[in-house]
Formats: structure tokens, C-alpha cells, sequence
């Protein structure tokens, strides 16, 4: 086998590598003792993909990975959130034992985000002395300092330039139980007008919780038109359609109805109204 | 259910621990900005969180899916740039920019005691910021990253061969402005 010059260069490169067959790897050579201008051409190629391959990689900074762990925990979030509000109502009343447990992990993956060991305590404290008989004027004085407390952390943090401090802050609203109107009013201004979308979920996730309360849907339902984030838009959508609440139909047909919608939005939407 | 959600979450550290160096590199190669490299491998490590049901094993492998996601990250990161008015005009303009830097400092090194490999690595860099931004991507995607043809075919949504032609060529562009320096 001879090969001319234009042959030799549609292989260099894998000879190179070292991927091309013996054949050929011994043509080439043949080809390179005559022609000078392939062989340097070889050369200088070769030169060239050792000096590449030999430039190291550099390592990002450590924020990168905190970050990434921060998103996770609150991606995580979102998702049991999710499968929580998907599961039929019938089929969560039956299984209180399920919901339970469900609602235990949203707890852990809490403690997990905001890494609050003594909150976690606390909050477990404040479980087993429901059930045990402790002293109640105890119990109501120490439940109102840890109220207190969580809604200091909460404006406190709500400000902050850092999205994951942000995500912290929203996570205290959803610790307190029986939250007063400014605490909602805080969480529904971070879900219509964070900048991040991550902080955007976890406001929605700690309102997803009080969406019992007629003022937090009435806030809900007013938030569905301005919200373009797809996964805001279906969690909202599968909240409302399981509080029933038909004030929203409206709205979610006009998702259904507005061409940049994304299908999976759409389909979720229509799947609620069905429900409604 | 907990056991799942487990899983899930040192799936996506695994995922995160395996990628996120040769990806930030990938951006880092391209836009020659460390923060900015750093701000393009987070947005698209949440594009991953967010998308990743999307991922279809059958439609290939999740490197060339995620390097995929990259590339469209670069490419909104670049549309942004042009909205914003005195922002810096996309990959040849970052390049030029960066190609006047490395010159700089070749010159500042020349008649310093330098490493001969280091001055290799700096007129190397030289010339692969006077490619075009296809040609360097190209070269970042097969020589950098080390991804292999018919990855990159997946990637780039060309035929392997047509693939192949482009590393020869921008190799070839890459070798003239090399050696000629």
C-alpha cells in the first residue's frame, strides 16, 4: 500500500494516537522517508498534541462545590414537596402512617440544609412533648422563644446576597407553626420576586405548608399568573388543584392557553383542571 | 423513600464529584475567566439537577448529554453578553482580548530564567485564542476534554466524519499560528 499526501493527512491525526492498523501505520512511514513536507507537518503536530495533552487541568474554588450541594439539598426539597402534593388525598388520609414518615424526611432534609443540629433537637423536643405530658406552661414558653427566634432568622437572612443564606431564611418560615401575616408576607414577595429561582422554590415549598390558610391561597392564586419558571408553575398548579381551590382555574387555563408554556406545564395543567 | 432520596443524593455528588473539574475547565478554555467559568459550571450543574429526567441512555451517553447542556450554556452566556451594552462582544472578542494578554507576558518572560515547558504552554495558549470560536470549541471538545469522535457527533448533531475533518482543520489552523510565533 502507497499513500500520497493527501491520504496521509486525512490520518494523521489518528496515526498520532496511535489509532490507525499496522498497514497503514507502516505506509505512512513509507510516505514520510520521501515526502519532507508531510514529515515536518508530523512533527510539528506532534509537538503540538503532547504540549496540549500536557497542560493540566485547573481546580475551580471551594465555593463551587458548596453551592452545588446547597442547590442538591433544595432540589431535593423541592422534589419531596412534589411527591407529597402529587399523592391523592384519599390515599394520604388512609395512610397517615406514609405521610408521616414523608413528612419526617422534609424535617431531616431540613436539618440536613441548614445544618441547625440544635434547631433539629429542638424541633424534635417539641415532638415528643406533644405526646408526653410536660408541664404546659413550659412547653408554650419554650415553643414561643423558638418562634421568635426562627422569625428573627428569617428577616434577618431574608436580605442576604447570597442565594443559599436566602434559602436558610425561607426554611425558618416553614419551621414556624401558626406564622402571622408578615411572615407571609415575606415568603410570597421572595416566591414573585427572588432573583433565584432556587429561593423562589423554597419560599413556594414553606407556603406549600400553610396553604390551608385562606390568606396564603388567596396569595397563591395571584402569584400563578407571574410565575414563567416551569417547575414553579406545575407546583403551584398540583397545590392549587389539591386545595381545590377554583379560584384558580382561571388562571391555570390561561397557562394552558398562553403558547410558551412548556408542554410538561400544560399537561400538568390540564391534568388538575380534570381534578377541580 | 428515604432510601431513595439517599441514593439520589450521592448519585448527583457522584455525578457532580466525576464532572464538575474537566466542565469548568471546558468553560475556562473557552472564555479564559476563572469567575466566570465558576458562574457557567453552577448554572448548568442546576440545568443537570433540574433536567435531569430528561436524560435518555437510549439517545447516548450522559457525557455527551451533559456537554450538550454546557455548550447551550455558553451559547445563552454569549447571547446575554451581546444584550448587554460595553459587555465584551462574544468568544473572539474574549479571545482577542486574552490573545493581547498572553502576548503581554510572553514578552515580560522572554529574557526571564523560565521553564522551557511553561513558555510552551503560554504561546499555546496564544494560539488557541486566535482560532475562531468554533475551531477552539472543537479543540477543547476532542484534544482537552479528551471526548471521542462520535461523542462529539452527538454533541455538535454533525456526522463523525464531518467531525473529524473539523479537528484536522483547526489542528492545522492551530499548528500555523504556533509555529509561525
Amino acid at each position: 500500500m502507497t499513500m500520497n499526501c493527501n491520504e496521509v493527512q486525512a490520518v494523521m491525526i489518528d496515526y498520532l494516537d496511535r489509532a490507525v492498523g499496522a498497514e497503514t501505520g507502516a505506509a505512512i512511514r513509507a510516505h514520510l522517508i520521501d515526502c519532507e513536507q508531510c514529515r515536518k507537518e508530523v512533527e510539528e503536530m506532534r509537538e503540538l498534541l503532547v504540549t496540549m495533552a500536557d497542560q493540566e487541568m485547573r481546580q475551580p474554588g471551594a465555593a463551587l462545590r458548596d453551592n452545588f450541594q446547597v442547590m442538591l439539598q433544595s432540589e431535593l426539597n423541592m422534589e419531596t414537596a412534589d411527591d407529597l402534593l402529587r399523592q391523592p388525598r384519599d390515599a394520604r388520609d388512609e395512610k397517615t402512617g406514609v405521610v408521616g414518615k414523608a413528612g419526617w424526611m422534609a424535617a431531616a432534609a431540613c436539618i440536613l440544609l441548614f445544618g441547625g443540629i440544635w434547631i433539629g433537637s429542638m424541633l424534635g423536643n417539641r415532638k415528643v412533648s406533644n405526646v408526653a405530658s410536660i408541664v404546659p406552661e413550659q412547653l408554650g414558653a419554650m415553643q414561643k422563644e423558638i418562634k421568635e427566634m426562627k422569625e428573627a432568622m428569617l428577616y434577618s437572612l431574608i436580605d442576604n446576597e447570597s442565594a443559599s443564606q436566602r434559602i436558610k431564611a425561607v426554611g425558618y418560615a416553614e419551621e414556624i407553626s401558626n406564622p402571622d401575616q408578615k411572615v407571609i408576607q415575606v415568603l410570597v414577595s421572595t416566591l414573585n420576586h427572588d432573583k433565584n429561582v432556587n429561593v423562589r422554590l423554597a419560599a413556594l415549598y414553606s407556603l406549600a405548608t400553610f396553604a390551608d390558610s385562606r390568606p396564603v391561597r388567596d396569595s397563591l392564586v395571584l402569584s400563578l399568573p407571574k410565575q414563567t419558571e416551569p417547575l414553579i408553575q406545575v407546583m403551584l398548579i398540583n397545590l392549587l388543584a389539591e386545595k381545590k381551590d377554583n379560584r384558580a382555574i382561571a388562571p391555570i387555563r390561561d397557562i394552558m392557553t398562553n403558547k410558551n408554556t412548556l408542554p410538561a406545564v400544560k399537561d400538568a395543567a390540564q391534568r388538575s383542571l380534570k381534578t377541580m | 423513600m428515604l432510601q431513595v432520596r439517599e441514593g439520589r443524593l450521592s448519585e448527583l455528588t457522584e455525578l457532580f464529584e466525576r464532572y464538575h473539574v474537566p466542565l469548568y475547565n471546558f468553560f475556562l478554555r473557552l472564555t479564559l475567566d476563572k469567575a466566570l467559568s465558576e458562574d457557567l459550571t453552577q448554572n448548568l450543574f442546576y440545568r443537570v439537577l433540574r433536567y435531569r429526567q430528561s436524560f435518555e441512555p437510549a439517545s447516548g451517553s450522559f457525557r455527551s448529554w451533559v456537554y450538550r447542556m454546557a455548550r447551550n450554556v455558553y451559547a445563552d452566556h454569549l447571547r446575554q453578553e451581546q444584550k448587554v451594552p460595553g459587555g465584551m462582544k462574544g468568544g473572539s472578542g474574549a479571545a482577542e482580548g486574552m490573545s493581547g494578554g498572553a502576548d503581554e507576558k510572553m514578552d515580560r518572560v522572554a529574557g526571564e530564567d523560565v521553564p522551557y515547558s511553561e513558555e510552551q504552554f503560554e504561546r499555546l495558549d496564544a494560539a488557541m485564542a486566535k482560532l475562531t470560536p468554533d475551531q477552539r470549541e472543537i479543540l477543547v471538545l476532542s484534544r482537552y476534554q479528551g471526548l471521542k469522535y462520535d461523542e462529539i457527533s452527538k454533541i455538535k448533531d454533525l456526522s463523525v466524519a464531518a467531525i473529524k475533518v473539523q479537528v484536522y482543520r483547526a489542528l492545522r489552523q492551530l499548528r500555523t499560528l504556533y509555529f509561525k510565533q
